[in-house]
């Protein structure tokens, strides 16, 4: 058996203190007895045997040497080679990042395949392009396939080639950066089940400037961007926004290396905006795209006007306050105050099309039907305590736990529903919950002094804001989210023209259908820091010149097994010295 | 296993020892001879109530103990023999060998010896304390409280020293006896099995009682590996390796040792029980009760 560090058997020499210190000490313990006569009487009574005899009779003592050997043995890092027996899994690091090394990454995975293979792209859940394939179909397909706008988790990638059952992983990436556990840790606990992991990196640590964070209010029309410099030197960056093609605004922030400027587009028309930063770096986040609705949300309120109204109004909605039997067609938003003489049926329709409608607490709410109230409701109660609330959309920059409460409706949540806010208790108190296409959602703080301040609060429209922004009706995404069209439909993706019920955000773009668009952005700051390699070759004892130590073989390392026999000889040596009692 | 010479009886609360007694009565099953009358059945023929046969006049016997009306049947003299009633004597045989000082055996040994002599005092009979190492120490022999006070007080005075020789004991105590009496030897006997025997065949012609006393550490060898033993009363060296095998080789002949002395012990018709130190003092005096 070959060993890794031969040097390690010097530790073999700690046996000579220990059989030294043996031997000093051999001599007899000293023992008064009341009287031989019974010692005398045994058969064996005093004998003394041979030294080896001796030797083999002190358990304590073999332990010890045992334990000298094996940990010499560990030291040593014994090992097996053996023929490979195939089973080559190449993991290709699909993040944003990677959009200017896919040649490159080409080049490095068709160096590896020689036979059978299995083709993952790392993304924020890992694809398998191919399983056990020919090497020709695989070289075809790493030619085509392109970084996704979004960041990758390579670990979760290497996980599913090692449940593929690969014995040799090979993982082809910048190592700027990653989503998920650290890919060098991943690859040590492979190595320790026998899989072999190599590390190919490609490309070059370089500077960059990109976007690393916006957000698009559609109902102030206002498009906020950061812009962050990573590595290079201090200076200007210009850019350019259009609307719908036109070019509505150039400028230029300053930013420091490290550093980060803001640029805030205000007024901005309906449409489709997409904001160019001029020659920044590697390209894949130099543009951010933003949509405006073509008017302000239309909301309709089922009751009399009051709070809710004019929150909405002020969140730049356009709000029509009707009666009950108000049609529902053509309005985004529908808010219930008044349950009596409502077409529920209707109703649940405009619902599971796709609508949003938010369930304002009253008495006679259990009008609802069931289908569609995110809340199972009973009666009203004095409640006397603090609110506790989960950072989700809708409570976003509302502070909940200073809301004054005296009453509140007590409900359970229904089933499938999402409580958003809710007191001590488990009374449920913002709740939402998705009914076919579209979404209900239930407020616990109607605006009545009797029963709350919520309504006086500052907060309270920025809630609604949350409500007209979080719902249904969201027309800027992060990349890696999910449309889900319950039907097949054809959408205008960054990538072309594609016919599904569900479409991914895969790149950054504007995602079109008939009867709506969204802009999806890889904001990550993570992603776009390309100026240092958080991964090293070398870094975690992998091998990046390709095909690691043994290429087409398959090396076994029995050090941890070693360690595992040292630590049973320790535990047994202890119980036998009586080690803790 | 640390020996001591200390018995620890001087820290002893006796009093309250022998109240616990009270409630106990300790009676020989033997028949005795003495010459003092008591309350116990002896087996020498003279003066007394129940008849128990004849034999032929002898010169000097009493006339009238000669039964006439056998005369007049059969013309010879004939002397009617009646068992007497005769005081028990009891003789308590303490080994104070060195061996005795491991695992508080002597101040065990120590409290039976007072526990059998408080009993014999409450019937009113007379005992004796006679202590043994190498050689026999005779105490004087007598009735009543005082004596028992002399007695414990000799008891707390004690001390574990020198070698075991039951046998030599056992001859010394046996030529002081005039009459049968209650000998209760109490010793861990750890002494040579065959010499063993021949001093309770020796004392076997008294009412014979056996108490061996042993330290619950005593049934182990107590140690492990290399070792130099070195004998407690004769000072006399050993080495030898305990191994498990060994240990529990050990441990059967202290059984067998104690089966040995139990059988010598009923071959003579006397009675053997063993008592490790751990065990509380009364109920060892209650388990020798329960067996008289």
């Amino acid at each position: 058996m070959p060993l890794a560090q031969p040097l390690g058997l010097l530790g073999l020499l700690g046996a000579v203190p220990v059989v030294a210190l043996y031997l000093l000490r051999r001599r007899p313990r000293a023992v008064e007895v009341p009287s031989l006569l019974l010692f005398r009487r045994m058969e064996d009574a005093p004998t003394y045997r041979s030294f080896l005899r001796r030797l083999m009779r002190e358990r304590s003592l073999l332990l010890q040497l045992l334990a000298i050997g094996l940990a010499s043995l560990a030291l040593a890092g014994p090992y097996t080679v053996a023929e490979a027996p195939g089973g080559l899994a190449v993991v290709v690091d699909g993040s944003a990042s990677m959009s200017g090394f896919t040649d490159e990454a080409a080049e490095v995975v068709n160096g590896h395949l020689d036979g059978e293979v299995t083709l993952i792209q790392a993304g924020p859940a890992p694809r398998e392009l191919l399983v056990d394939g020919p090497p020709d179909r695989a070289r075809d397909l790493i030619d085509g396939v392109q970084p996704l706008d979004g960041e990758a988790d390579l670990s979760a990638a290497m996980t599913l080639a090692e449940r593929r059952g690969a014995e040799r992983v090979v993982v082809v990436s910048d190592f700027l950066g990653w989503k998920g556990r650290h890919p060098g840790d991943r690859a040590s606990a492979m190595e320790a089940t026998g899989v072999d992991v190599v590390f190919e990196p490609v490309g070059e640590p370089s500077s960059n400037v990109g976007f690393v964070d916006g957000r698009m209010s559609g109902t102030s029309r206002t498009f906020r961007l950061s812009v962050a410099r990573f590595g290079g030197a201090p200076g200007d960056v210009t850019y350019g926004a259009r609307v719908n093609g036109e070019v509505i605004q150039r400028g230029s922030v300053h930013v420091e290396p490290g550093g980060r400027s803001g640029i805030v587009l205000d007024g901005l028309p309906a449409g489709e905006v997409v904001v160019e930063l001029d020659d920044a770096g590697p390209g894949f986040d130099d543009r951010a795209f933003g949509y405006v609705p073509e008017e302000g949300e239309e909301v309709l309120v089922v009751g009399e006007d009051g709070f809710e109204a004019r929150a909405l109004d002020a969140a730049g909605a356009s709000v029509t306050v009707a009666g009950p039997s108000s049609p529902l067609e053509g309005f985004e938003l529908v808010v219930l105050k008044e349950y009596a003489g409502v077409d529920y049926s209707g109703l649940e329709e405009y619902v599971r099309s796709g609508g949003l409608v938010v369930f304002v607490a009253s008495g006679d709410i259990s009008r609802v039907p069931g289908g569609i109230l995110p809340i199972e409701p009973g009666t009203a109660e004095s409640v006397d305590g603090v609110l506790e609330f989960r950072a989700t959309g809708l409570t976003s920059d509302v502070s909940f736990e200073d809301v004054s409460v005296n009453r509140l409706l007590s409900a359970e949540a229904a089933e499938g529903a999402e409580v958003h806010v809710e007191t001590a208790d488990g009374t449920p108190v913002v709740a939402s919950r998705q009914v076919g296409e579209g979404e209900a959602v239930y407020l616990g703080l109607p605006p009545s002094h009797d029963w709350n301040d919520f309504h006086f609060r500052r907060e309270y429209p920025v809630f609604w804001t949350n409500v007209l922004e979080g719902g249904a009706i969201e027309h800027n995404l992060p990349t890696g989210e999910r449309l889900d069209f319950g039907d097949e439909v054809s959408v205008e993706t960054p990538y072309g023209s594609v016919s599904a019920e569900r479409v991914y955000l895969d790149r950054a773009g504007l995602y079109r259908w008939e009867g709506g668009t969204v802009a999806a952005n890889l904001f990550s700051g993570a992603e776009s820091d390309t100026s240092s390699r958080l991964l090293e070759p070398g870094e975690f004892g992998q091998d990046g010149e390709g095909g690691g130590e043994a290429g087409g073989e398959r090396r076994t390392d029995y050090t941890p097994l070693v360690l595992l026999l040292l630590a049973a000889v320790l535990l047994y040596e202890a119980r036998l010295t009586g080690v803790g009692r | 296993m640390s020996p001591s010479p200390e018995s620890g009886l001087a820290e002893f609360d006796f009093s309250a020892f022998f109240r616990g007694l009270d409630r106990l009565n300790l009676r020989s099953r033997k028949r005795v001879t003495g010459r003092e009358v008591g309350g116990r059945l002896s087996t020498r023929k003279g003066r007394g109530l129940e008849p128990v046969g004849y034999r032929e006049y002898e010169a000097g016997d009493p006339l009238q103990m000669v039964d006439w009306v056998a005369y007049a049947r059969t013309e010879k003299l004939f002397v009617r023999e009646y068992e007497e009633e005769r005081a028990l004597k009891t003789h308590v045989l303490l080994d104070s060998s060195r061996s005795m000082g491991f695992e508080g055996k002597l101040g065990f040994a120590g409290k039976l010896a007072a526990g059998v002599s408080y009993l014999v005092e409450g019937e009113n009979e007379a005992f004796g304390l006679y202590t043994f190492d190498g050689g026999l120490e005779p105490g004087d022999v007598g009735r009543g409280r005082l004596h028992l006070m002399d007695l414990v007080q000799r008891l707390e005075g004690l001390e574990a020293e020198g070698g075991t020789d039951l046998l030599s004991a056992a001859e010394s105590c046996v030529s002081m006896l005039r009459n049968r009496s209650l000998v209760v030897v109490i010793s861990d006997f750890m002494d040579d099995p065959k010499r063993v025997k021949d001093a309770v065949r020796l004392l076997g012609e008294h009412d014979l009682i056996l108490l061996q006393v042993a330290g619950p550490g005593e049934v182990s060898p107590g140690f492990e590996g290399d070792a130099l033993l070195r004998d407690s009363e004769t000072g006399e060296e050993l080495k030898m390796y305990m191994s498990d095998r060994a240990g529990r080789r050990y441990s059967r002949l202290v059984k067998r040792h104690a089966r040995e002395v139990g059988r010598a012990a009923r071959g003579v018709g006397g009675d053997h029980l063993a008592f490790a130190t751990s065990r509380p003092p009364l109920a060892a005096m209650f388990d020798l009760m329960s067996r008289r």
